[in-house]
């Protein structure tokens, strides 16, 4: 046909061309928005992601931990590892050198201090100059100048123009290095002063020797010379840590990729360049960690769009389907003309394909621009704006490609109708399977869906390189195959309803039953609404599962409402800054790595645990996280909290005249002396310290300087409850040059607490030893507590046998309580499968230099703030009780947790206004995981689906529907001269109309939801790609599935109400004479 | 029966408006089977379908059984069309998707009539015409005699007082339409129903109680 009448009959049917484009256009602004999605806004969001990312995640680094003595040297080959490494991008370096502690006089009481110099390129930016100013670097004769952290400075009574000396003890050199101050700063809250030895606070009081089990002393720093000047020294260097800061601004994922594989190259590069400088290094690469989680999410997110993007075009092209038996119903006679005038087949099919041609490149040039708007329309929701999306300037060579190659495979649908055979009229009796469950097309299909369903089950991590094909072609090839199979179901009910109609007296109902069962194409739109209500019903099922994961994932991993970082050290009276921050329940917790004894494998890789200690008691308020099955959390961890039985503590009241604590004691032989360390409680049941001076037994009573763990002496009217005292006992003159070891001694302490004098009268005071007796070993411990003037008196007496000759030492623990030989646990279920263990069972904890003993009293899925990885969870009163009588006396405080937060976003405000930054909400965790910028793509396209499937479900049913009925023109027309009322006729078309629509929708929906049962766990993945913790939990939307069905339901037979009532007002005596269509 | 007086029928306006009918009076006794003869585009069909109240006139009056039809709503036609009068089509007519009975039953069902009583009153009129074993086939899988007759059957269904007939055997081969000129003459003496058919069918003309001859819209003879 020549290209004239082509376009003489499109003008002609213009109207018919225009639904059909319509179908198309939808189909293809689908895939082009989804398009868009993958490429600009994939981009967009790995942009927005990078930007929120804490530049310390964004770093790479390399650390020289055995520094050799060409530290300049090793220090530009790992720059020049990097710089490679990082080739595509501007990388920044910054270079951090620590030396050994070094010697810095002597404390007031005679103990000695360590000071230690350190060399930061970009100090500047680390830190606050607070006095004078920034060192210069050192000349070849002379101190060096150096800045001091303030706390520092004031603590060692120094300020600029000062000069001290710092003499190693260790290495080479053992001249001292003598430095003078020009300065003073505060250190920035940077988590690169984490790396430093003393954390950027300046000060420790007793930082534990670096190697050997020597005292813990004093130390102060780091005195921080110019950069550089370091590495020019021969030794003395502890580490050299080399940090670049890659610009990531507009990076693209090619870079990316190749930034990521030069950092998995750099642990061979470092070795190659460091060959024969006796350097021990190792490649830190954060980066590489962020940017394989980009690329994980990312192909999660993207493995979502693509899912939307096909089962769109299924649904188009189903939708299409109907739209080209249309119009190759209007065209029969036309059809039928032209063969008989001698047009072949091919012939047909190239004029159907020029003509399908012509709307593919009508449909592209409308789609695009409107895959651009409906990517602005989304880009505009505040959700993903958040997320970084935009809206691109113009049209992208992904978008043009998506929606042409779309709108021709289209138009190919279009094709095939035109060119086939008619298969005869109403009149014909046949079969009410459909062609596909005739040729069994549809069990094959559910084979392979079948397949890809198990594959999906059994492929639970997603690949770091991109879209995922399981994920992509499982939920696709499901859906598709449920919505054919279902079909099957049809013919039953098409039998159904004839019976149905027989056994019927009316009219109205009976005709829509007949013409349900057994006009063909009267169920041609099921396909369509079936396919297209499971994919609605499923994108809402699948976006529920996905959400409430989310928040359950966010829930086990901060394990409450509000966590926040303790600020260490811990001192009393935090806690209630916490409380009155967060207005919920409050508990102190630990959260740290534990050692079980051995090495803990899970699959092959070595992991390590992490014990979560917390107040069990609150469990209930506090804990968050879906709980065991058919358990609470308070029911769980009742009994946890079981061997720690109450105890009221020894008041302590700081006075305003006199000591706060006075110690007398004697020692029947031997000049011994003793160190008391109060173990003090708040409120809400943290502990903290309160160290006194060494004092000497010598019978007279010595008034004792407290200090807490930051060196300060507690203001006047502190008050704290004593639950402890470890008592640190010297013998001064042990054995001669004999090394035999000095004599037994009986020593007796007597403590005088100023405070209430009631308090803690009826507690079963206990004294013990400590578990380590290399020392000294303390037997017969006796201990009591009395009212004193003023306060109340703790007394102990002890024998103590020396069991080292030169080391006279040994420790005596007073607690008001008896402490627990062993400590409640519960084990996840991961890290008791690793090493074998179950309720009942023993296990040995080790925190830090501390081992206690560990009672399995149950498992758990997980442990909440620790999910992701095995975890021990134990009370945190029961755990710091056995650990101090180990000895240790930390007080375990890692960080605040509080539940029951009526509004965590303002709690963790209010937090850090109060000195407590860095807080962590349970909501923030779960919006980011959300709506993070490499997520947000996720539920926005899930929601492209919904709202595709039913647009598409109501374009498809009102082309089928057109259709349908127009070929029933004369029936209608000889129902009225029949006599039937016209109401009757277009309730009885309608009717059937709305029976296929409602069965359709009802199966779909059926479809829908056995597929979000059986497909939306599988497809839930977490952001690294792993099955989340704790397990997806398939999720009905009950209240938005019933307004899909409901709404296709009614818009589906709504959109044919006008059409049956034009039909039935048309139809007239001009009909009567026409015969039934061929 | 049957009384029309002065009716007018014009479809569209102006030069091209097409005079169907033009003053056309007719009077039809009770039981006389009459026979509209005429070309192709002579009025046959109009006339028809405005004594069936399928149109209505421009101008002028009809009564069948003493109602006026050209007076009637939508609704009274509807009852018209029920219980009074009966079509039978050129084409047939019948339902694709339904089988001879169930065409048969239409009429049925509209005055709710039991099932069982139904099904009896169906199979007796597929006796009468001679298909009473065809009940369950559909009109694609019959000749095209054995579908007037199942029309006819659906027809006198409703004990219509009335049966209009436009051409039904302009389908059919002589044989077959005499056959059913000879059901439609019987069903005019055995159940004294009225009958107006339209027809080229000199056989038909033979049969029918008068002949009125329509040519331009108008009856040369009444």
């Amino acid at each position: 046909m020549s290209r004239t009448l082509l376009l003489r009959r499109g003008v002609a049917q213009a109207r018919l061309l225009a639904a059909v484009l319509a179908v198309v256009v939808a189909g293809t602004v689908l895939l082009g928005t989804c398009a868009l999605l993958l490429t600009t806004g994939a981009d967009q969001a790995r942009q927005a992601h990078l930007q929120d990312t804490p530049a310390a995640d964004l770093a790479a680094g390399v650390l020289i931990g055995r520094v050799p003595p060409d530290a300049l040297r090793a220090t530009e080959a790992a720059e020049g590892v990097l710089a490679d490494a990082l080739a595509p991008f501007p990388a920044p370096v910054t270079t951090w050198t620590t030396s050994t502690m070094r010697d810095l006089g002597e404390e007031p009481d005679g103990r000695p201090r360590l000071g230690y110099l350190a060399g930061i390129s970009d100090l500047p930016e680390q830190a606050r100059l607070l006095t004078g100013r920034w060192p210069d670097a050192p000349g070849t004769t002379g101190a060096w100048e150096a800045v001091l952290p303030a706390r520092a400075a004031e603590l060692l009574g120094v300020g600029p123009g000062d000069q001290l000396v710092l003499t190693p003890r260790t290495g080479p050199r053992t001249a001292g290095l003598a430095v003078v101050l020009v300065g003073t700063f505060v250190p920035d809250d940077d988590p690169a002063w984490l790396a430093d030895p003393l954390g950027g606070t300046g000060h420790v009081a007793e930082l534990a020797p670096e190697v050997g089990t020597g005292e813990p002393e004093p130390a102060y720093g780091p005195f921080v010379v110019a950069a550089g000047a370091l590495l020019g020294t021969d030794g003395g260097l502890d580490e050299v840590r080399v940090t670049a800061h890659p610009d990531l601004a507009g990076a693209s994922a090619a870079d990316l990729g190749a930034a990521r594989g030069g950092l998995t190259d750099a642990r061979a590069a470092l070795t190659t360049a460091l060959t024969g400088q006796d350097a021990v290094a190792r490649v830190d690469a954060p980066l590489a960690r962020t940017l394989a989680g980009v690329a994980t999410q990312q192909g999660v997110t993207g493995s979502a769009v693509l899912v939307v993007a096909l089962v769109g075009t299924l649904l188009a092209a189903t939708a299409l389907g109907l739209a080209a038996r249309l119009v190759a119903a209007r065209r029969a006679a036309e059809t039928a003309l032209l063969a008989a005038r001698g047009a072949g087949r091919r012939q047909l099919a190239g004029q159907a394909a020029a003509e399908a041609l012509a709307l593919a490149v009508i449909a592209t040039a409308v789609a695009v621009p409107l895959s651009l708007l409906a990517y602005r329309g989304l880009a505009a929701l505040p959700r993903l704006t958040a997320a970084g999306l935009d809206a691109p300037g113009g049209p992208t060579w992904p978008l043009v490609s998506a929606v042409g190659a779309g709108a021709l495979a289209l138009g190919a649908v279009l094709v095939a109708p035109a060119v086939a055979p008619a298969t005869g009229g109403a009149a014909v009796r046949r079969s009410r399977r459909g062609a596909v469950a005739r040729s069994g097309a549809d069990l094959v299909l559910a084979g392979v869906a079948v397949l890809a369903f198990l594959q999906l089950r059994a492929h639970p991590v997603t690949s770091a390189t991109g879209i995922d094909p399981v994920l992509v072609a499982a939920p696709v090839l499901c859906l598709l195959a449920g919505a054919v199979l279902v079909l099957r179901l049809l013919p039953v009910l098409q039998a159904a309803a004839e019976r149905a109609a027989r056994r019927s007296r009316r009219l109205v109902v009976p005709l829509a039953a007949w013409e349900v069962a057994r006009r063909p194409g009267a169920t041609g739109a099921a396909l369509l609404l079936v396919l297209a209500t499971a994919a609605a019903t499923f994108g809402a099922g699948y976006l529920s599962t996905w959400g409430t994961s989310q928040v359950e994932q966010a829930s086990a991993r901060v394990g409450t409402d509000v966590t926040v970082p303790a600020v260490r050290p811990a001192l009393p009276g935090q806690g209630g800054t916490v409380a009155a921050a967060t207005g919920g329940t409050v508990s102190p917790a630990a959260s740290r790595p534990v050692g079980l004894g051995s090495v803990v494998l899970i699959g092959d890789r070595a992991v390590t645990p992490r014990l979560v200690a917390v107040d069990t008691s609150v469990a209930g308020d506090l804990l968050r996280g879906r709980p065991p099955a058919g358990d609470t959390w308070a029911a769980r961890t009742g009994s946890l909290g079981s061997a720690a039985e109450p105890a009221e503590g020894a008041a302590l009241v700081v006075p305003a005249a006199g000591p706060a604590l006075t110690v007398t004691g004697s020692s029947a032989t031997g000049v011994l002396t003793v160190r008391p360390v109060l173990v003090v409680r708040d409120a809400l049941g943290a502990r903290s310290i309160l160290t006194g001076q060494e004092v000497p037994l010598d019978g007279r009573a010595h008034p004792v300087d407290l200090q807490d763990p930051t060196g300060v002496a507690p203001a006047v009217g502190a008050r704290f409850t004593v639950i402890g005292v470890d008592l640190d006992v010297v013998l001064l003159d042990p054995a001669g040059l004999d090394l035999a070891l000095p004599e037994p001694t009986e020593v007796t302490v007597q403590l005088e607490l100023a405070g209430d004098p009631t308090a803690g009268l009826a507690d079963d005071w206990t004294a013990r030893g400590p578990l380590d007796e290399s020392a000294g070993r303390v037997q017969v411990p006796a201990v009591g507590i009395a009212a004193a003037d003023g306060g109340t008196a703790l007394s102990a007496r002890a024998e103590v046998r020396w069991t080292a000759p030169l080391v006279g030492r040994a420790h005596l623990l007073l607690t008001a309580y008896e402490p627990p030989g062993s400590v409640p646990v519960l084990l996840s279920a991961d890290l008791a499968d690793a090493i074998g263990a179950e309720p009942g069972r023993e296990v040995l904890l080790q925190l830090g230099g501390s081992t206690v003993r560990g009672d399995v009293l149950g498992l758990l899925p997980y442990v909440p703030g620790a999910a992701g990885g095995p975890g021990v969870l134990a009370d945190l009163e029961v755990l710091a009780r056995a650990l101090a009588a180990t000895g240790d006396l930390d007080p375990l405080v890692d960080g605040w947790w509080a539940g029951g937060v009526d509004d965590p976003a303002a709690a963790a405000v209010a937090l850090a206004d109060a000195g407590l930054p860095g807080a962590v909400t349970r909501a923030g965790v779960a919006a980011q995981l959300r709506d993070g910028p490499l997520r947000a793509a996720l539920p926005a396209a899930l929601w492209l689906m919904v709202g595709a499937a039913v647009v598409l479900a109501l374009a498809g049913s009102a082309v089928h529907t057109t259709a349908a009925l127009e070929s029933r023109a004369v029936e209608v027309a000889r129902l009225l001269g029949l006599g039937v009322p016209r109401r009757s006729v277009t309730r009885a078309v309608l009717a059937g109309h709305v029976l296929v629509t409602a069965i359709a929708v009802l199966l779909g929906a059926v479809v829908g939801a056995l597929a979000c049962r059986l497909l939306t766990v599988p497809m839930t993945v977490s952001e690294t790609g792993e099955v989340p913790v704790p397990p997806p939990l398939a999720q009905w939307p009950w209240a938005a599935g019933s307004l899909l069905v409901v709404g296709l339901l009614l818009g589906c037979s709504v959109v044919a109400a006008p059409v049956a009532a034009a039909l039935v007002g048309r139809a007239g005596s001009a009909h009567l004479r026409l015969g039934d269509a061929p | 029966m049957v009384q029309v007086r002065g009716v007018h029928r014009t479809y569209g306006s102006g030069p091209a408006a097409v005079h169907a009918l033009r003053d056309v009076s007719l009077t039809v006794a009770p039981g006389e089977l009459v026979a509209l003869v005429g070309r192709s585009g002579s009025g046959k069909t109009t006339l028809l379908n405005v004594v069936g109240g399928l149109d209505r006139p421009d101008a002028g009056t009809v009564h069948v059984a003493g109602t006026e039809v050209t007076g009637l709503d939508d609704d009274g036609l509807v009852r018209l069309r029920r219980d009074v009068v009966a079509y039978v089509f050129q084409t047939f007519g019948l339902i694709p998707v339904l089988t001879a009975a169930e065409n048969v039953g239409v009429p049925l069902r509209l005055r709710g009539l039991p099932v069982v009583e139904r099904e009896q009153r169906v199979q007796l009129l597929l006796e009468l015409v001679g298909l009473g074993a065809a009940g369950g086939q559909r009109p694609g899988e019959m000749s095209g005699g054995q579908q007037q007759r199942v029309a006819i059957a659906r027809a006198l269904a409703g004990s219509p007082r009335l049966l209009v007939a436009d051409e039904p055997t302009g389908q059919l081969d002589s044989e077959t339409g005499l056959a059913v000129m000879a059901l439609i003459r019987a069903v005019v003496e055995s159940e004294g129903t009225t009958a107006i058919v339209s027809t080229h069918d000199p056989v038909m003309v033979a049969l029918a109680d008068r002949v009125v001859h329509v040519a331009d819209g108008r009856l040369v003879d009444a």
